[in-house]
Protein backbone atom coordinates (compact mmCIF):
# COMPACT_ATOMS: atom_id res chain seq x y z
CA UNK A 1 0.00 0.00 0.00
CA UNK A 2 1.29 3.50 -1.00
CA UNK A 3 1.63 6.33 1.29
CA UNK A 4 -1.04 8.50 -0.43
CA UNK A 5 -3.25 5.54 -0.22
CA UNK A 6 -2.54 4.94 3.42
CA UNK A 7 -3.50 8.49 3.89
CA UNK A 8 -6.58 8.70 1.70
CA UNK A 9 -7.56 5.98 3.97
CA UNK A 10 -6.78 7.92 7.13
CA UNK A 11 -8.62 10.56 5.93
CA UNK A 12 -12.01 8.54 4.96
CA UNK A 13 -11.90 6.73 8.40
CA UNK A 14 -11.04 9.88 10.37
CA UNK A 15 -14.62 10.04 12.54
CA UNK A 16 -15.04 6.31 13.09
CA UNK A 17 -12.12 4.55 15.15
CA UNK A 18 -10.44 4.97 17.94
CA UNK A 19 -12.40 6.85 19.90
CA UNK A 20 -11.06 5.91 23.11
CA UNK A 21 -11.49 7.46 26.33
CA UNK A 22 -8.11 8.17 28.29
CA UNK A 23 -7.91 5.13 30.29
CA UNK A 24 -8.90 2.97 27.46
CA UNK A 25 -5.63 4.48 25.56
CA UNK A 26 -3.72 4.11 28.88
CA UNK A 27 -4.73 0.05 29.09
CA UNK A 28 -4.21 -0.60 25.29
CA UNK A 29 -0.55 1.36 25.23
CA UNK A 30 -0.07 -0.77 28.70
CA UNK A 31 -0.86 -4.08 26.49
CA UNK A 32 1.09 -3.30 23.62
CA UNK A 33 5.05 -4.08 22.97
CA UNK A 34 7.67 -1.97 24.07
CA UNK A 35 9.81 -0.54 21.45
CA UNK A 36 12.65 1.83 22.31
CA UNK A 37 12.68 5.67 20.84
CA UNK A 38 15.37 6.43 19.16
CA UNK A 39 15.63 9.85 17.75
CA UNK A 40 18.20 11.18 14.76
CA UNK A 41 19.31 14.62 14.52
CA UNK A 42 16.61 17.24 14.04
CA UNK A 43 16.49 20.52 15.08
CA UNK A 44 14.15 23.27 16.93
CA UNK A 45 14.24 26.59 16.77
CA UNK A 46 14.53 29.37 19.53
CA UNK A 47 12.89 32.88 18.35
CA UNK A 48 14.55 35.70 21.12
CA UNK A 49 12.62 38.95 20.64
CA UNK A 50 13.55 42.55 22.09
CA UNK A 51 10.48 44.76 23.44
CA UNK A 52 10.01 47.16 26.01
CA UNK A 53 13.21 46.45 27.41
CA UNK A 54 12.94 42.95 27.69
CA UNK A 55 14.40 40.12 25.98
CA UNK A 56 11.77 36.73 25.09
CA UNK A 57 12.61 33.60 23.77
CA UNK A 58 9.68 31.38 22.13
CA UNK A 59 9.82 28.48 19.75
CA UNK A 60 7.37 27.51 17.19
CA UNK A 61 7.93 23.97 17.81
CA UNK A 62 7.00 24.15 21.55
CA UNK A 63 3.55 25.26 22.39
CA UNK A 64 3.35 27.37 25.27
CA UNK A 65 7.31 27.85 25.52
CA UNK A 66 8.12 31.57 26.59
CA UNK A 67 10.68 32.51 28.69
CA UNK A 68 12.14 36.20 29.74
CA UNK A 69 15.09 38.12 30.83
CA UNK A 70 16.58 41.17 30.86
CA UNK A 71 19.75 40.58 29.15
CA UNK A 72 19.76 38.79 25.79
CA UNK A 73 22.97 36.26 28.00
CA UNK A 74 20.09 35.41 30.33
CA UNK A 75 17.47 34.93 28.12
CA UNK A 76 19.80 32.60 25.91
CA UNK A 77 20.75 30.87 29.32
CA UNK A 78 17.03 30.34 30.60
CA UNK A 79 15.82 29.38 27.01
CA UNK A 80 18.67 26.47 26.69
CA UNK A 81 17.91 25.30 30.04
CA UNK A 82 13.80 25.39 29.53
CA UNK A 83 14.29 23.58 25.98
CA UNK A 84 17.06 20.89 27.18
CA UNK A 85 14.78 19.94 30.15
CA UNK A 86 11.99 18.66 27.90
CA UNK A 87 13.73 17.92 24.62
CA UNK A 88 15.55 14.92 23.41
CA UNK A 89 19.42 14.81 23.84
CA UNK A 90 19.88 14.21 19.99
CA UNK A 91 17.80 17.72 19.26
CA UNK A 92 20.19 20.73 17.91
CA UNK A 93 19.19 23.78 19.28
CA UNK A 94 19.32 26.90 16.99
CA UNK A 95 18.43 29.86 18.31
CA UNK A 96 17.43 33.31 16.35
CA UNK A 97 18.44 36.23 17.80
CA UNK A 98 17.77 40.10 17.95
CA UNK A 99 20.02 42.59 16.49
CA UNK A 100 21.83 44.90 19.58
CA UNK A 101 18.45 46.68 21.01
CA UNK A 102 19.98 50.14 20.43
CA UNK A 103 17.64 53.16 20.38
CA UNK A 104 15.04 55.00 22.46
CA UNK A 105 14.66 53.74 25.83
CA UNK A 106 11.50 51.65 26.65
CA UNK A 107 10.27 51.81 22.98
CA UNK A 108 8.89 48.63 21.66
CA UNK A 109 11.02 46.67 19.34
CA UNK A 110 10.57 43.68 17.50
CA UNK A 111 12.97 41.79 15.45
CA UNK A 112 12.88 38.67 12.58
CA UNK A 113 15.70 36.85 11.40
CA UNK A 114 15.45 35.38 8.14
CA UNK A 115 18.41 33.48 8.05
CA UNK A 116 19.63 36.01 10.84
CA UNK A 117 21.99 35.63 13.41
CA UNK A 118 21.58 31.78 14.26
CA UNK A 119 23.26 30.28 16.75
CA UNK A 120 23.75 26.50 16.86
CA UNK A 121 23.37 24.70 20.24
CA UNK A 122 23.24 21.43 21.21
CA UNK A 123 20.88 19.95 23.87
CA UNK A 124 23.10 17.33 24.88
CA UNK A 125 26.10 19.69 26.06
CA UNK A 126 24.03 22.68 26.81
CA UNK A 127 26.44 25.08 25.38
CA UNK A 128 28.83 25.59 22.02
CA UNK A 129 28.45 27.98 19.30
CA UNK A 130 29.24 26.57 15.36
CA UNK A 131 28.27 29.82 13.52
CA UNK A 132 26.68 33.43 12.67
CA UNK A 133 25.75 33.81 9.16
CA UNK A 134 26.40 37.13 7.68
CA UNK A 135 22.49 37.71 7.11
CA UNK A 136 21.21 40.33 9.10
CA UNK A 137 17.70 40.19 10.78
CA UNK A 138 14.85 42.02 9.57
CA UNK A 139 13.26 44.20 11.51
CA UNK A 140 9.55 44.30 11.92
CA UNK A 141 7.25 46.99 11.36
CA UNK A 142 6.02 48.78 15.01
CA UNK B 1 15.68 -5.01 21.58
CA UNK B 2 13.03 -2.91 18.84
CA UNK B 3 13.92 0.31 18.35
CA UNK B 4 12.31 2.82 16.15
CA UNK B 5 12.70 6.25 15.26
CA UNK B 6 9.83 9.05 14.59
CA UNK B 7 11.22 11.22 11.87
CA UNK B 8 8.84 11.98 9.92
CA UNK B 9 4.78 12.59 11.29
CA UNK B 10 2.31 13.23 8.72
CA UNK B 11 -0.96 14.58 9.86
CA UNK B 12 -4.20 14.54 7.38
CA UNK B 13 -6.06 17.82 7.72
CA UNK B 14 -8.88 15.36 8.53
CA UNK B 15 -7.05 14.18 11.79
CA UNK B 16 -6.10 17.64 12.52
CA UNK B 17 -10.43 18.66 12.60
CA UNK B 18 -10.36 15.21 14.42
CA UNK B 19 -8.48 16.09 17.28
CA UNK B 20 -9.05 19.60 17.33
CA UNK B 21 -12.89 18.69 18.44
CA UNK B 22 -11.48 16.32 21.29
CA UNK B 23 -12.56 16.66 24.95
CA UNK B 24 -10.02 18.14 25.74
CA UNK B 25 -8.59 19.39 22.26
CA UNK B 26 -5.72 18.82 21.03
CA UNK B 27 -3.57 20.16 18.10
CA UNK B 28 -1.25 19.13 15.67
CA UNK B 29 1.39 20.93 17.19
CA UNK B 30 1.59 19.38 20.50
CA UNK B 31 1.47 15.99 18.88
CA UNK B 32 4.55 16.98 17.09
CA UNK B 33 6.05 17.99 20.51
CA UNK B 34 5.71 14.56 21.75
CA UNK B 35 6.32 12.29 19.07
CA UNK B 36 9.16 14.15 17.57
CA UNK B 37 11.03 16.02 19.92
CA UNK B 38 9.94 14.81 23.92
CA UNK B 39 12.86 13.45 25.96
CA UNK B 40 10.40 11.51 28.26
CA UNK B 41 8.24 10.14 25.34
CA UNK B 42 7.45 6.27 25.23
CA UNK B 43 6.73 4.08 22.34
CA UNK B 44 5.27 0.68 22.02
CA UNK B 45 3.74 -1.71 19.07
CA UNK B 46 0.17 -2.26 19.00
CA UNK B 47 -0.41 -4.66 15.92
CA UNK B 48 -4.63 -4.76 15.88
CA UNK B 49 -7.10 -7.13 14.46
CA UNK B 50 -9.08 -4.00 13.33
CA UNK B 51 -6.40 -0.90 12.44
CA UNK B 52 -3.36 -2.98 12.00
CA UNK B 53 0.25 -2.13 12.91
CA UNK B 54 0.11 0.64 15.06
CA UNK B 55 2.83 2.45 16.92
CA UNK B 56 1.67 4.53 19.92
CA UNK B 57 3.31 7.35 21.58
CA UNK B 58 2.78 8.69 24.84
CA UNK B 59 4.49 11.55 26.70
CA UNK B 60 3.71 15.05 28.15
CA UNK B 61 4.05 17.90 26.07
CA UNK B 62 6.20 21.05 27.06
CA UNK B 63 3.33 22.86 28.94
CA UNK B 64 2.65 19.12 30.96
CA UNK B 65 -0.16 18.15 29.09
CA UNK B 66 -0.21 14.01 29.34
CA UNK B 67 -1.31 12.62 25.45
CA UNK B 68 -1.46 9.52 23.81
CA UNK B 69 -1.03 9.32 19.76
CA UNK B 70 -1.58 6.19 17.69
CA UNK B 71 0.58 6.31 14.13
CA UNK B 72 0.80 4.76 11.12
CA UNK B 73 4.25 3.63 9.73
CA UNK B 74 4.03 5.22 6.13
CA UNK B 75 6.26 1.98 5.21
CA UNK B 76 4.58 -1.00 5.60
CA UNK B 77 6.90 -3.05 4.36
CA UNK B 78 9.88 -1.29 6.96
CA UNK B 79 7.57 -0.30 9.47
CA UNK B 80 11.15 1.37 11.44
CA UNK B 81 11.74 3.61 9.21
CA UNK B 82 10.73 7.03 10.37
CA UNK B 83 7.93 8.09 8.20
CA UNK B 84 4.64 7.70 10.32
CA UNK B 85 1.10 9.41 10.12
CA UNK B 86 -1.03 10.37 12.44
CA UNK B 87 -4.29 8.38 13.44
CA UNK B 88 -5.53 10.09 16.23
CA UNK B 89 -4.44 11.09 19.74
CA UNK B 90 -5.93 12.25 23.15
CA UNK B 91 -5.33 14.03 25.89
CA UNK B 92 -5.48 13.32 29.87
CA UNK B 93 -8.58 15.41 30.96
CA UNK B 94 -7.29 17.73 34.36
CA UNK B 95 -8.07 16.61 37.26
Amino acid sequence: MGIMQLMNDVAGHADDEDDLTWDEAVAVFEAAQPVDLVRSHRQILVIIRYADDRFTATSPELTGFEVSGPTLAETRRLAREAVTAYVDPAVEILECLPQSPTGTAGASRVFICDHASVFRTSSQSGSGTAFVSSHRPRRMPA
Amino acid sequence: VARVDVAVLIVDPSIRIKIGRKDPPLTEDEVREVALYAREAETRWDDNEEHGLRLIVRGRTYAGRPLIAYLLPANLNDPEEGTFILKTAMAQLRD
